[in-house]
């Protein structure tokens, strides 16, 4: 339960994503979580040459307190844990 | 807080455990250059290897071998198994395959990931053959055969006959038969198997780690298939293990081909099982088919018993099998008094995983088809099961009780047990229930179990397999060797080694406990080390954690050690104290005199005096302070030659009782209340006791609802993933009420007897005899997943 060999890039900013997809379309896949898709890919079931690791891009990991809500945004794995954020500040003023 | 035998004490375990400070088998550091393996296994259930061409993967940067079945068949010899019979298997297939699964080659190379990259280029061809997947099919003249040079697939018939069964027949009212199939499934440790292996050509040495679990009986098995004496087959043990129930004896073909790899490449070779690995090839437990008839008389009473017990162990007799067939063979009447009883066992091979240990061992197959059919007795003479229980329980001060096929059962109180558990209106309760529900129109019933539970397991049992005649040519096997050993450095501190593997029962905390108790200490100042090192440390073919034999088995090992080490520092102080050795105790973290309790020195000033200068010891002692504890209780006798058999030391005693409820939309089955009565003999710490038995509780839910290894007619395996094969979690397992009496054990010091397998045996047949009460139906499947309650019902027609 090993996959296959693929490339592996971590892009910034959602327009180096973007662009990453556009350059090698099918080839490649997004890795948000992994939960599914390491899994298919452990079984090799799923064979993508790369991988485009959204984890880390700023834009797209944050939690926001909206009022009534707060809102997780995919992309971020680790909020509590690496980045104080709305939700920390949220748990301390109420 | 009292600290002494008998209280709660918190495992010593546990810190390093839940702060992520575990010792794991895979995180164990390994020799620089460490090649990595990877199985390739078999598609096919049964077919012929035609060719193996490895050549493309052998080309690939960073591999450095393919081994296939001609390599292995080269340097090793088959294993071992107690059947003597014309079935060989190595590490690897040789020629054929017969279960999907078995592994066929090994990659070795630089990284796991390139092995499993070049096992995709190797080439292999197979000739299929017809595979047979059910045991009765497989018992039939036209079955295709496994084996060739067996001439058939079922490879033992044994014929037992104790007291006149065929009177008991003649002369009963009625006869009440029933069929019962026991099915495959795995208690899945959190922990896969891991094997790491080293060859030293100097002196044609291997040094192996592995997470085995023993019995240690299996070492001269490792090492004969290696071709080297026992010593020369190293093999350790990590501290700490992610679980077993059984399951990790089965690592050691393993350890095996590991070693082989390590002989062939020159390097170290590491072997990590997956989980994908592990549900399709690792173990199961031996699914059984029983046909079993009772004697009656029309008020209830057994007079004979007739068992035909068919167990299926796959594509190979793996050792120590077939061992579920035979554990409980001395206990095959359980818990009633039943004279007269003929049995006959039957081993048969498929085209299926090979079976091996499993927690229950044998005793879940054994009393489901025991337990319903008392229910069935009571159903066709009109009588209430618990009356029909009562009626044949082995009464209140027969013990110790010897049992129709040779188990002699140590102590209990039977119908006390019994009627301390439905006590104080928990039987009412049910039965109140069960009323409410059916006039609603609900489908409601009350089940019953009773278990004999047996523990630490007489060595000699597995040769109730062979005849009389062929077990006086061999020589008698019997007994079961326990060893502790206890040792007090310079400044007095303790420390302790045992012959168990650990998988997390918590030995480490019950051992410091056993032994501060002899020596006047606290568990704290007791450390214990239970990693293994066949090379150094003391084991016995009995060594290891299986069958319950800690509590009867290295405890007493443990307490016998301290009691020695105890012994002797008396000794000394006496000397030193002027007084008689009789007169001194060790108490509070002194040695003193018992009638002058100012007359004394602290523990590690006499543990001192025999390592700082010994030429103070009494006359005649030797100096060193290291004492082995060696117990081999005189209770495990070999078979008879009428082929009775005490089975194990202890028997233990579980009533069990339930309520369950149909679901009338997703016919799941709902359990409404549990009950589970214990009698254990002496506990030696509740708390790890409790832990134990609610553990064997959610795996005895897990075999009566949910886990079933499938393999369909074709031979494929079609519960290789947790999709599949349903493990409960925490929010599927009902409460349960735990209750206890204490009926000590006089066979051995400590009075202590197993409890951690009684609920796996109990709570499948306690939850069938329930559904069969609800539904009103004989045959009961289990697991009885909703899709069979639904089919039950829509044959009796109680689907809407």
């Amino acid at each position: 339960m090993k996959p296959r060999p693929f490339d592996y890039v971590r892009p910034d900013t959602v327009d180096e994503a973007v662009a990453l997809l556009a350059e090698h379309g099918d080839e490649a896949r997004i890795l948000a979580g992994g939960q599914s898709l390491m899994a298919m890919m452990n079984l090799r079931l799923a064979d993508p040459a790369m991988l485009i690791d959204i984890a880390r891009i700023a834009d797209l990991g944050h939690i926001r307190d909206l009022g009534d809500t707060i809102e997780v945004a995919d992309g971020d794995d680790e909020p509590a844990a690496g980045r104080p954020s709305d939700a920390d500040r949220h748990r301390t003023d109420r | 807080m009292s600290q002494r035998l008998g209280t709660r004490v918190l495992r010593k375990e546990d810190p390093a455990l839940l702060s992520g400070r575990g010792r794991y088998a895979d995180d164990l550091a390994v020799p620089a250059g460490t090649l990595h393996a990877h199985v390739i296994r078999s598609p096919h259930p049964h077919a012929d290897i035609v060719k193996i061409d490895a050549a493309d993967a052998l080309a690939k940067d960073g591999v450095w071998a393919v081994i296939t079945g001609e390599d292995v068949k080269k340097i090793s010899d088959p294993f071992l198994v107690a059947l003597k019979s014309p079935i060989h298997q190595w590490s690897l297939a040789v020629d054929r395959v017969r279960f999907a699964g078995e592994p066929v080659a090994l990659v070795v190379a630089e990284s796991r990931y390139l092995a499993e990259d070049a096992a995709e280029l190797v080439q292999i061809e197979y000739a299929p053959l017809e595979p047979v997947i059910d045991p009765l099919a497989a018992c039939k003249p036209s079955s295709p055969i496994l084996h060739a040079e067996a001439k058939t697939n079922e490879i033992s018939v044994r014929k037992f006959h104790y007291g006149d069964t065929k009177s008991a027949f003649e002369n009963a009212d009625r006869v009440v038969k029933l069929t019962v199939n026991f099915h495959r499934l795995s208690f899945t440790p959190m922990e896969c198997f891991v094997a790491v292996a080293t060859h030293n050509p100097a002196d044609h040495s291997y040094d192996c780690m592995a997470n085995f679990q023993g019995p240690f009986s299996t070492h001269p098995v490792m090492a004969r298939a290696l071709r080297v004496p026992g010593p020369k087959m190293r093999l350790r043990i990590p501290p700490d293990s992610g679980g077993s129930f059984g399951i990790k004896l089965s690592v050691f073909p393993y350890v095996v081909l590991t070693a082989l790899a390590a002989k062939i490449t020159g390097r170290t070779v590491k072997w990590v099982e997956d989980r994908a690995e592990h549900l399709l090839a690792a173990s199961s437990g031996p699914n059984r088919v029983t046909e079993i008839e009772a004697a009656v008389t029309k008020d209830g009473k057994i007079l004979g018993l007739k068992m035909d017990q068919l167990e299926d162990y796959g594509a190979f007799l793996r050792a120590p099998m077939p061992g579920p067939l035979y554990r409980m063979h001395g206990a095959v009447t359980g818990g009633y008094d039943i004279a007269n009883v003929d049995v006959i066992n039957r081993v048969v091979l498929t085209n299926k995983m090979p079976a091996s240990l499993i927690r229950g061992f044998g005793g879940p197959q054994l009393y489901l088809a025991l337990e319903r059919l008392v229910q069935r007795i009571a159903v066709e003479l009109g009588l209430e099961h618990l009356d029909v229980i009562r009626r044949n329980l082995i009464p209140s001060g027969a013990f110790p009780y010897k049992a129709a096929a040779g188990g002699v059962y140590d102590s209990g109180d039977y119908p006390r047990a019994v009627e301390t558990a439905i006590g104080d209106g928990r039987l009412e309760y049910l039965k109140r229930r069960r009323d409410e529900a059916r006039r609603a129109g609900r489908k409601y019933g009350i089940g019953f179990a009773v278990v004999v539970e047996p523990a630490m397991s007489n060595m000699g049992y597995l040769s109730t397999l062979l005849t009389p005649e062929t077990r006086d040519k061999a020589g008698p096997k019997n007994g079961a060797t326990s060893m502790v050993t206890v040792n007090v450095d310079p400044l007095g501190a303790v420390s302790v080694t045992a012959d168990v593997t650990v998988q997390g029962q918590g030995h480490e905390t019950v051992l410091s406990q056993i032994v501060a108790d002899r020596l006047g200490l606290q568990p704290e100042d007791v450390d214990v080390t239970l990693e293994m090192d066949t090379a150094k440390d003391q084991w016995s073919i009995a060594a290891g954690t299986y069958s319950c034999r800690f509590t009867p088995g290295t405890a007493v090992a443990a307490h016998m050690a301290a009691g020695q080490m105890a012994e002797k520092l008396k000794g000394i102080a006496a000397k030193q104290l002027n007084v008689m050795a009789d007169d001194v105790e060790l108490s509070g973290g002194k040695i003193r005199s018992k009638s002058n309790p100012d007359n004394a020195l602290p523990f590690g000033r006499v543990a001192g005096t025999s390592h700082w200068s010994p030429g103070m010891l009494p006359e005649g002692m030797m100096p060193a302070l290291s004492e082995t504890g060696v117990w081999n209780p005189p209770e495990l006798e070999p078979p008879s030659s009428d082929d009775r058999i005490n089975t194990s030391l202890t028997y233990g005693f579980v009533f069990d009782m339930c309520g369950i409820e149909i679901d009338p939309v997703t016919y799941q089955v709902k359990v409404d209340r549990y009950v589970s009565m214990h009698d254990a003999g002496t506990i030696l710490n509740p708390l790890i006791a409790d832990g134990q038995m609610r553990g064997a509780f959610a795996q005895g839910i897990a075999a009566a609802l949910y886990e079933e290894f499938v393999t369909n007619e074709e031979g494929a395996f079609l519960t290789g993933t947790f999709a599949d094969y349903l493990v409960p979690t925490v929010s599927e397992i009902p409460a349960v009420e735990m209750l206890h009496i204490e009926s000590p054990s006089p066979f051995t010091p400590l009075g202590a007897k197993g409890l951690a397998e009684g609920n796996c045996m109990s709570v499948p047949a306690c939850i069938a005899n329930a559904i069969a009460d609800a539904l009103g139906v004989k045959d009961v499947q289990l697991p009885a997943t909703p899709r069979r309650i639904h089919a039950l019902m829509a044959q009796n027609g109680g689907v809407r």
